[in-house]
Formats: C-alpha cells, structure tokens, sequence
C-alpha cells in the first residue's frame, strides 16, 4: 500500500509458490501457490492479526516476514528499510529487531539444551552480554518478565509445562529487544485457562516494551481480543482488512461472514440460526478463476468467475476483495 | 424422559511405575434419551477415560477399579465379553478426534464402513454396499459412490470425520460418545460437523456425549453439561443455568478465560485462572482446585467437598459456591 508511510513493517505483493511433483516420471511440476501476491503495513506499537483456516498462507507468510525461506517476489520493508535487499552483517542487524513465537513449544525447543541456555543463546550469538555472568543475569531478568521462577534456569524443556515452555519462547524472542514480534499461533495448543494467562503475557509486554505484533491465529475469538486490526486470509490472499471493532460488528467479506458465524459462542442466551457456508476450500495447487472463494460463496455472480476482485478500500480505512462493495 | 446411561461413582485408575494415576476418580452422572450432555474439561481432567471406560476400552496399565455403568438397565461393567461386544459399536459408538488415526489407511473408506455395517447387521454384501452408501448420504457425503472406492488420504479432514459418524451410525447406536470430534477441523468445516451432528441427532433420537474442551460449542449444542476437572465432575448443570449463574469457581473460571468477541469495549485483561492443573499422581488433600481457587477457605485445603445440589438439577462440588 502507501509506500511513504510510517510503517514499521510494509509488505508489498509477496508472493511465494511452492513446487510439487505430480508424477514421478513426467516429472511435470505444479506449484501451490501459498502467498499469492499479499501486501499489508503495521504501524509501530500496533497489533494486526492474520486469521484463516490451515493451507491459506498464514505460516507461510510468517516464515516470509522472517526470512526464513525467501519468497518468490514481492517486497517487505522494516523501518522503510529494504529488507529483502540484506545482506550479511546489515541482515543480521535488522533481524534483531523482528523475532517469531511458534506454536508448538514442544518442538520449538531444544529438549537437550537447560531453559537458560535456550534464552542465553540469542544473547551470545548477538554477542549483546559483556560477560558470562551478565548473560545470566539479562536471561534471568528476561525469567522475570515473562513469570518463570529463577529456578527455571537449569532446567530442560520436558519439565515444563505447555504455557510455562510457550513462556520460554516468548523469552527466547524478547532477548534480542525486537521491535516486532511475529507470533504464529501461538496460543493454539494450549488449554483455555494457560490460553489466557498468555494472552494477557502478550498484551502486558506489549505495553511493557513498546512491541508490534503480528499475530497469527485461527481464532476469531483469540485476535479479537488481541488485535487492533484484522486481515482475513483465504487460499494465499488477503481478502479483507479493517480494524477489529468494525470487522467485529459488520464482517463485509461473504468469507469474513462465515468465519465469524461459525465461532462458537460461549453464551447459550444467543443461540442462533448459522448461516454455514458449503463445501471446503479447494486445493491450493489450482486455485479456482477469479475470486477464489466464489465456488463456496452465497453471493457470487457472473464477474467473479472470471476476473479476481481486487482489495480496494471501502468506507474509512478498512480494505475489502469483493465485488459487492 | 427416561434414563438411558447412568454413571455412578466411576474409578478408573492408570497403575503405572510412577505411581497410581487417578485419572477418573470417582465421576457420577446420568444421560436421558435424545439428551446431550456436555462434558468439559481441560486435558487430563479425566473426560476421553470416561468415556473409554463406557465402552470398556480403558487400555491398560488403566483398570477401572469401582463403580457403575447402568445403560439401558444392564450394568456394563458385569457383562460378558460377548455380551459387551452387542452393545459396543451397536448400541453405544464412538467417534474421536483425530479420524486419520482411526481410520485403516490401507482399505478404502467403502469397505471399513461397510465393515461395520455388516457386523451390526445381517445383510449381504451388496445390500451391506447400499446401506453404506445410504449412510454415506446421511452424513452429507458428496458423490457417495465415487467415494466409497476412496481411501483416507485421499479425503480432507472434515470428510473423514464424516466417514467415522457413518461407521458410529453403522449399528444405529442409542448413544453416541463424541470425543473432541470437531477439534482437528478447520472452524468453517466445524460449524458444518456440528450442524450435521445435531440434525442427525434430532432424526435418529440419539442421546449424545459431547467431550470437548470448548464452552463455546458446548453453549450452542448441549442440552446440559458437566464441568470436569482433575478426575472428578466439579459442576452438572443445565447449560442456560451453567452459563448464567456458575457455582464452581473453577466454571466461571473456564467461561471467563474465553475472549469474549461481542462485548463491544475492549477488556484490557482477560481474567485467567493462575497456576496449572494438580499432578495426578499427587493430588491435594483437600479440594483439588484449592491451589488455584480465588474464593478457596481454609477448610478447602483440609476437605474435599461432596457434589450438593445448588439448585434443581444442578449440582456443584464447592465449600464456597457463587451466585448461591
């Protein structure tokens, strides 16, 4: 979107395929298009949330932003820095400052390395620490702030628990000092009460440290508790943005519709009549013509068959893919 | 309506070197016909061992070691093994979460349902194949025909799960254990599991109980749930009531620790419950929930308390209950 503006993170039609061999012989290649042409900007201090359901890019997405693996084209900008033109110890500068929290903690982490070991590590590697003991102490302090006792310290992942080895990821991450966090579901495979001690985890450090997040999640009810604006993702596009109270109140995207209507409530004074949309989401080798949702949608007609509707804003700020509006 | 399943004082114990794990330690409840009762609960509070030891299926070192299962008037817990077989997968099936592990990945979907159709009933093999396509369609299968020559991989997850209710529907079952089987799917494949199983429900006269560890589905499908933690059932209320006016500290913990979506302003802190679940191995001698409980008495730490009814039909294992 607006190239000068004053995003900490820019991305600018990122886009990245992935081949897969059909046949062994023919050797004919197809490509899953998992992030096909994305663009979005956070603003510093600002948590955008990224929903969808698996195989529609999020992690894929994620992994991009990190430089994890490279993407096919496409720019993304940090600090209006370009971060893909990077390299060696100006990359390595620039990492720093954006940091991920995986899922699943379990095999996120080393299981042969104690838990001061895996925060100390990014400390060592960055070499931020003067000394052995001023390690220990920045990783001790970073015990603190996410709530793991001292003890903590030489022990190995396995005798945590779930939210107490997530707490440990969130300590690795804030190690170096990020200016944004990119947290891919994050809170997933924990239990509802854990869920919540590290959701408000997430949100005090915000505040704390003065941290952007992007937060990945396949929960609505999750990202809009945490999220200042959402961006819905369906077959590797972004197919709307807006933020969270007006996406809350009105979803304007048929897909957006359906993933709210299908949360489930926890208040059963408002059950209500679901309006479920059918079908699944078809493969991401060939997506369908046109609007990729318009074979499950309720409302499509002649043009989305054809042409793909373009994210074109609508009313105040927010973005939408769709030719209903 | 009459009581189809009733659970008394259930003990199903795990004797493992470590120590004796009181998985189930002491769970009573009943289920009427056409019901379904919601059975909630964060993993390891005892929910998926409950529901194996109706069907006998606790796998060892598990042992159920006291109790009562009453289902239809037969205590399951005294047949025979060739009696049990009967009532297993035929009046009483189960579908679990994950349907790719339960399913045979080397025999098309066709033939495992077909499978089972033919050991509930006395057809054969070509009206065992109409029977199953029929169930195929009951479940909202797409082409059934063409999919019954489909082996699991070839199917997504949603499909799948619909294949497992096809094969639980095989021996049109009196109740339906349903253990998390919405867990693995994606919300929008969810939203039309859940439809699927309430109308079959509503159709077939099925009683149902719903394992799952999200109060959101349990607000939006069951007629009354049973909040589980640490092995035993801490409050049994119908839903409306659970929601509206929670006695256990430990429920109004669980409905509060889910974001709320339409609350409009933005809470700045979600209130969660601090700490973790008790060790098993080791629980507390008082009120398992005691470490955890804001409203939790000295007494708390030396008593356990006894279920007591709070209002008709709903009771609460609580000293110290809310909304009274």
């Amino acid at each position: 979107m607006e190239h000068s503006s004053n995003n900490l993170l820019d991305v600018l039609n990122l886009k990245k395929y992935f081949p897969v061999q059909t046949t062994f012989f023919s050797g004919s290649r197809d490509l899953v298009h998992a992030v096909d042409g994305v663009s979005f900007g956070i603003q510093p201090g600002e948590t955008l949330g990224l929903v969808g359901e698996s195989g529609c890019g999020k992690s894929t997405l994620a992994r991009l932003i990190l430089r994890l693996i490279e993407p096919d084209s496409g720019e993304i900008r940090f600090a209006r820095e370009d971060f893909l033109g990077k390299r060696g110890e100006e990359l390595r500068r620039l990492r720093r400052k954006i940091q991920i929290v995986f899922q699943d903690p379990q095999s996120s982490l080393n299981p042969r390395m104690k838990a001061g070991e895996i925060i100390g590590e990014p400390i060592k590697i960055h070499s931020l620490a003067p000394s052995r003991a001023a390690r220990k102490e920045m990783v001790l302090d970073l015990f603190r702030q996410v709530g793991l006792p001292p003890d903590s310290y030489s022990r190995y992942p396995h005798e945590f628990s779930g939210g107490q080895r997530q707490r440990i990821g969130i300590a690795r991450a804030l190690a170096l000092n990020p200016e944004l966090i990119v947290a891919d579901e994050p809170v997933s495979s924990l239990d509802v009460s854990i869920q919540a001690q590290i959701l408000n985890l997430f949100s005090d450090l915000k505040t704390r440290k003065n941290l952007t997040y992007l937060f990945i999640s396949h929960d609505l009810r999750v990202l809009s508790w945490i999220s200042d604006r959402i961006a819905v993702m369906y077959l590797g596009e972004i197919v709307e943005i807006a933020s969270t109270p007006e996406l809350v109140k009105k979803p304007l995207h048929p897909y957006t519709q359906a993933l709210f209507a299908a949360v489930p409530i926890p208040d059963p004074s408002t059950r209500r009549e679901k309006i479920l949309v059918p079908g699944e989401p078809p493969s991401p080798i060939r997506p369908p013509s046109g609007c990729r949702f318009h074979p499950r949608c309720p409302y499509a007609f002649a043009p989305c068959k054809s042409t793909p509707p373009p994210l074109k804003p609508v009313e105040n700020n927010r973005l939408v893919a769709c030719y209903l509006y | 309506m009459p009581v189809l399943l009733e659970v008394d004082n259930l003990q199903t114990h795990f004797f493992t070197p470590e120590g004796v794990i009181r998985a189930v330690d002491g769970i009573s409840f009943d289920l009427s016909a056409g019901e379904t009762l919601g059975l909630v609960g964060e993993s390891g509070s005892g929910k998926t061992v409950t529901a194996l030891s109706i069907l006998r299926l606790v796998p060892p070192p598990g042992r159920i070691v006291e109790g009562k299962i009453e289902f239809a008037g037969q205590d399951l817990l005294k047949l025979t093994p060739s009696e049990l077989r009967k009532i297993r997968g035929n009046r009483i099936a189960m579908v679990f979460q994950e349907p790719m592990s339960a399913l045979n990945p080397v025999l098309t979907v066709g033939s495992q349902v077909l499978e089972s159709v033919r050991l509930h009933q006395k057809v054969s093999r070509w009206e065992g194949r109409d029977k199953t396509v029929e169930l195929f369609k009951l479940v909202g299968i797409p082409s059934p025909e063409i999919r019954f020559k489909a082996y699991p991989h070839q199917l997504s997850g949603g499909m799948r799960q619909r294949v497992m209710l096809a094969m639980a529907l095989a021996g049109k079952p009196d109740l339906l254990l349903a253990d998390e089987p919405t867990t693995a799917l994606d919300v929008t494949i969810q939203a039309q599991v859940l439809d699927l199983l309430d109308k079959l429900k509503k159709n077939l006269g099925m009683s149902v109980l719903f394992i799952t560890h999200d109060l959101g589905i349990i607000a939006e499908h069951a007629d009354r749930v049973a909040i589980c933690y640490a092995g035993k059932i801490v409050e049994l209320a119908p839903v409306r009531e659970l929601f509206a006016r929670p006695a256990h500290p430990y429920s109004q913990g669980l409905i509060n620790s889910i974001p709320k979506m339409f609350s409009g302003g933005k809470d700045l802190k979600l209130s969660a419950l601090p700490g973790t679940v008790p060790d098993l191995k080791n629980l507390p001698p008082g009120c398992r929930f005691e470490p955890r409980c804001p409203r939790a008495l000295p007494l708390c730490r030396k008593y356990d308390s006894e279920q007591k009814t709070i209002r008709p039909g709903h009771l609460a294992a609580c000293i110290n209950p809310l909304n009274q």
